[in-house]
């Protein structure tokens, strides 16, 4: 196996990619809650993506993605056998774990996936885990019996009602506490920012439970080195790579994070995807396309 | 040629690319010299007796000796000439800031412009890389030691070079996926074309030393498992200060508020310069502020020229003869059409209602009285601020230290700024860990780091092969090879008295005998001479001024054809006649 490869590639939703790649040195090292950083190939942008699971022994780590920018849709492309020009991790702190009680974990969009490792975690640490995943519609959600493994409930949720019950992470969590009256002792939440932001307002109001956010940030280094993950934290100005990407929700002033930091490059990136034309269906065309333009 | 025909020539310009042209490209400003101009600007050189221009380089490289061969036109042994000293002339050629250091002590500069050492030292490296006459990396025996080195900066690069010729396995890890440190992701294409470095760093590898790229120690790997899962000998770690100090001002955060290190690295390492075939990307403004008056912000305002911006503002603090960026770049810059916006300083951000900045709101400052730094202190007017409409703001005002080594290794002792502690010769409070460049310094220049490099390689070599010692007076000596008979340190000289005691009764060739003061990681030597031949028995004594009075740290170092023989700190109050 050569470095970086793709040993699996399995499409489990549409567009969703779970991959499982190469790199000991990771899988050695990963804990719930870190990520990587990878380029596809050299002319590729640094994109994070969370550590879904590792495998010390087969030298492997899995993560997934969705195809959505320029890099995630060159992934989509690429074929087992196929090897990535950078992968640099494990990246961040890991996630902050140990026996609170009951654990309520949240996971939108890419989180739906990245919680799994946490939800992991705790559950080995003898925790009692609720587990809530949210998506636009059935189509898109997944993992569900992965985490029948590892958490006590699983509670599935969808925007249209199409499977679980109907709405959103927050709805589902306002009615445990609100309703049910459930004794909650910490919370976490993975997804989009406006699902975490909207998370963390409803628990700040109901009794400050604590609750933790991994953030989504646009990264170049992960090494602390840029300044391009840095968000505004209890007053204080933190960089996602080195002192998280885990932290208080209730500290984050996500209105900045969401309206301010995140959108600075849509337009660009809008750019970029144009660029990269749909018809080489395969990362060998692509850089097959490439060297033929770098030769004339 | 008579001095007084040298005296006459000219300064030799290095031609450029015209200021209208290179303002619209990323391809280097400089052309160099040829072959008639080297030589021109060479037989400058007086050749002095005791050359101040190599007290004033932090390497000490031979500049008298390889300017005469320049003058003879032997360009090749020139390059090799500097080599012995420094490993990386083309890139110091390039961005050592030689008006404070070598020219500056150059005694033509007194009446006139000093010798152009840097053109000189730019122009041997490059004839040597384009000639192809490499030599053969000189392949010595492995001596049984490995050595890691974290961080491939210049510093880190030095260490690896050094060490790898005493024989010893060197690896060097990189959290990026290209070698080089600033050399690459800081410093633009246009001052420093990265085929340079690369070339540089193939060098090494041809030579044996081995590049792990993605890999963060810190995360992969802690230092601590380096040697116990890895089996290394000794750490070197050259991380750099790569943590960017933001203003802590409103609107800071806003959308189009880059740190100097983000838009450099996205262009320059990730090439967002070459976006969309390069996938990164980089928001251009029409109208850029660059907040500070270095070199880091010369080459974001530079870049951002180049980048198609209408205006491109620096905002700088302090006054023009106090920035701190080297005056080759701060000329370049103006000659661009960079708007200098001095003794201002920006105090507040202000954006639209989508979170894109607008404008920034500054005040006017004013020279006041000299700070402890012997600089006239900025002093805020009362309300007098002015504001620049801006799309585009880069903070350049400096980098502390990079917390991520430190963090993960708790017994690395460090100071108030998150630097780390070091000797002399860059042992840390860690055993057989070493560190050097600007992760000791605070961000400072290329060729310290490459400096400090050295000096820890010298270390690590002491530390990992230990001479038999014997104390004398204050200070100890390897037993076996040189023994200090005598050594002083006097109120106006320094003495030394060596025997050759070698038991392998062979006698050495070439030796160098140099002292030097150490004062704040830089060496300046005093005093430097080279006995011939030295046969075993035979005795030797050297007496030289002390400069400063003041200084109360020598440091002696004893190097033959083969490599150093010693090093040694003697410090004056020990010392007693
Ligand atoms: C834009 C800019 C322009 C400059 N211009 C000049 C100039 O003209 N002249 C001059 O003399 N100086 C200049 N400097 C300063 C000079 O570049 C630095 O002083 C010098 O590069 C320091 O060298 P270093 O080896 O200590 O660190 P660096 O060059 O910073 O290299 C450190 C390396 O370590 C890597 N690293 C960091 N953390 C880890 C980790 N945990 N694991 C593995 N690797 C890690 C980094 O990725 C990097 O590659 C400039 C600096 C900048 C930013
Ligand atoms: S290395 Fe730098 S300081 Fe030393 S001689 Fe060369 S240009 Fe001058």
């Amino acid at each position: 196996m050569s470095k970086f490869e793709i040993l699996k590639k399995e499409e489990f939703v549409p567009n969703f990619y779970k991959l499982d790649i190469a790199v000991p040195g990771i899988a050695k090292k990963a804990k719930a809650g870190q990520f990587i950083l990878v380029m596809v190939d050299k002319q590729s942008e640094k994109i994070p993506l969370t550590i879904l699971d590792w495998d010390e022994e087969k030298g492997t780590i899995s993560f997934i993605v969705q195809e959505l920018g320029l890099s995630t849709s060159k992934m989509a492309f690429m074929e087992e056998g196929d090897s990535f020009y950078s992968i640099v991790g494990p990246l961040g702190e890991p996630a902050y774990l140990e026996n609170f009680g009951t654990v309520v974990l949240g996971g939108g969009c890419y989180g739906v996936g990245a919680v799994f490792p946490i939800a992991k975690g705790l559950k080995a640490l003898g925790n009692y885990v609720i587990t809530i995943i949210e998506a636009k519609n059935e189509n898109l959600l997944y993992y569900e019996e992965e985490y029948k493994t590892v958490s006590d409930e699983v509670i599935l949720v969808t925007t249209d009602g199409s499977k679980g019950e109907r709405g959103h992470i927050y709805d589902v969590l306002d009615n445990m506490i609100e309703v049910q009256k459930r004794k909650i002792d910490h919370i976490k939440v993975i997804g989009c920012n406006v699902m975490m932001s909207k998370v963390s307002k409803l628990t700040k109001e109901k009794g400050a439970i604590p609750t933790y956010a991994t953030v989504t940030t646009i990264m170049v280094d992960g090494t602390g080195m840029c300044g391009s993950c840095r968000l505004s934290y209890d007053g204080k100005t933190k960089f996602a790579c080195v002192d998280g990407p885990e932290f208080d929700a209730h500290k984050i002033d996500w209105d900045e994070l969401i309206h301010v930091r995140n959108t600075s490059y849509i337009t660009e990136e809008t750019l970029g995807l144009q660029n990269f034309s749909p018809e080489c269906r395969s990362l060998a065309k692509y850089q097959e396309r490439t060297k033929e333009e770098e030769a004339s | 040629m008579k001095s007084k025909e040298r005296m006459q020539i000219p300064f030799t310009d290095m031609p450029t690319q015209p200021p209208q042209v290179r303002a619209k490209n990323f391809r280097e400003v400089p052309y160099g010299y040829s072959e008639e101009m080297a030589i021109q600007e060479a037989n400058r050189c007086l050749n002095c007796k005791k050359p101040k221009c190599v007290e004033g380089c932090p390497v000490r490289v031979p500049i008298p000796e390889f300017i005469s061969l320049v003058q003879e036109g032997k360009f090749l042994e020139a390059a090799w000439k500097i080599k012995e000293r420094n490993v990386l002339p083309a890139v110091c050629g390039r961005v050592c800031p030689q008006e404070t250091q070598c020219e500056a002590q150059c005694i033509r500069g007194k009446k006139g412009r000093s010798v152009g050492i840097g053109n000189l030292e730019r122009f041997v490296a490059d004839y040597e890389r384009l000639s192809g006459h490499i030599p053969e990396p000189i392949r010595v025996s492995k001596n049984g030691k490995k050595v890691a080195i974290v961080g491939s900066g210049p510093s880190g690069l030095t260490t690896a070079g050094d060490l790898i010729l005493q024989g010893y396995e060197v690896t060097v890890y990189e959290a990026f996926h290209l070698g080089g440190g600033v050399l690459v992701y800081g410093i633009p294409e246009f001052r420093l074309p990265k085929s340079v470095v690369q070339f540089e760093i193939q060098n090494l590898e041809n030579a044996g030393v081995k590049f792990v790229y993605d890999s963060v120690i810190g995360r992969i790997r802690g230092i601590d498992e380096l040697f116990t899962e890895d089996g290394y000998d000794a750490v070197y770690v050259g991380v750099g200060a790569g943590l960017p100090v933001f203003m802590n001002i409103p609107g800071e955060n806003l959308q189009g508020v880059y740190s100097a290190n983000e838009y450099l690295t996205r262009s320059n390492l990730m090439k967002a310069y070459l976006y969309p075939e390069y996938n990164t990307p980089l928001l251009t403004g029409k109208n850029v502020v660059v907040v500070g008056g270095g070199n880091v912000a010369m080459d974001s305002a530079r870049t951002a020229l180049r980048l198609d911006a209408d205006n491109v503002y620096i905002v700088y603090r302090r006054s023009r003869e106090q920035m701190p960026a080297r005056l080759e770049e701060v000329h370049h810059a103006e000659e661009e059409g960079i708007q200098f916006r001095l003794l201002s300083n920006p105090v507040e951000i202000m954006g639209d209602e989508k979170g894109r900045i607008e404008s920034i709101r500054c005040q006017r400052y004013e020279l006041g009285e000299p700070d402890k730094s012997g600089r006239a202190r900025p002093v805020p007017i009362e309300g007098d601020y002015f504001v620049l409409n801006s799309d585009l703001i880069i903070i350049a005002i400096g980098n502390k230290a990079n917390p991520l080594i430190t963090m993960t290794t708790p017994d690395l002792e460090v100071n108030k700024w998150g630097n780390i502690v070091t000797d002399e010769l860059g042992r840390t409070s860690k055993p057989f860990v070493y560190a050097g460049g600007d992760i000791v310094t605070g961000a400072a220049t290329v060729i310290s780091a490459m400096g400090a490099g050295r000096r820890a390689a010298m270390a690590i070599h002491e530390d990992l092969f230990p001479t038999t010692e014997v104390k004398t007076e204050g200070f100890t000596i390897p037993k076996e090879t040189l023994e200090i008979k005598h050594a002083a340190i006097y109120p106006k000289t320094v003495y030394l008295r060596l025997n050759l005691i070698n038991s392998s009764e062979k006698e050495l060739d070439q030796v160098k005998i140099r002292i030097s003061h150490v004062h704040d990681f830089f060496e300046t030597t005093m005093f430097e001479t080279t006995i011939p031949r030295w046969s075993p028995g035979e005795e030797h004594e050297f007496d030289c001024p002390r400069i400063d009075k003041n200084e109360k740290e020598y440091l002696i170092t004893i190097n033959d054809l083969h490599g150093k023989i010693m090093s040694k700190i003697i410090v004056a109050e020990e010392v007693k006649r």
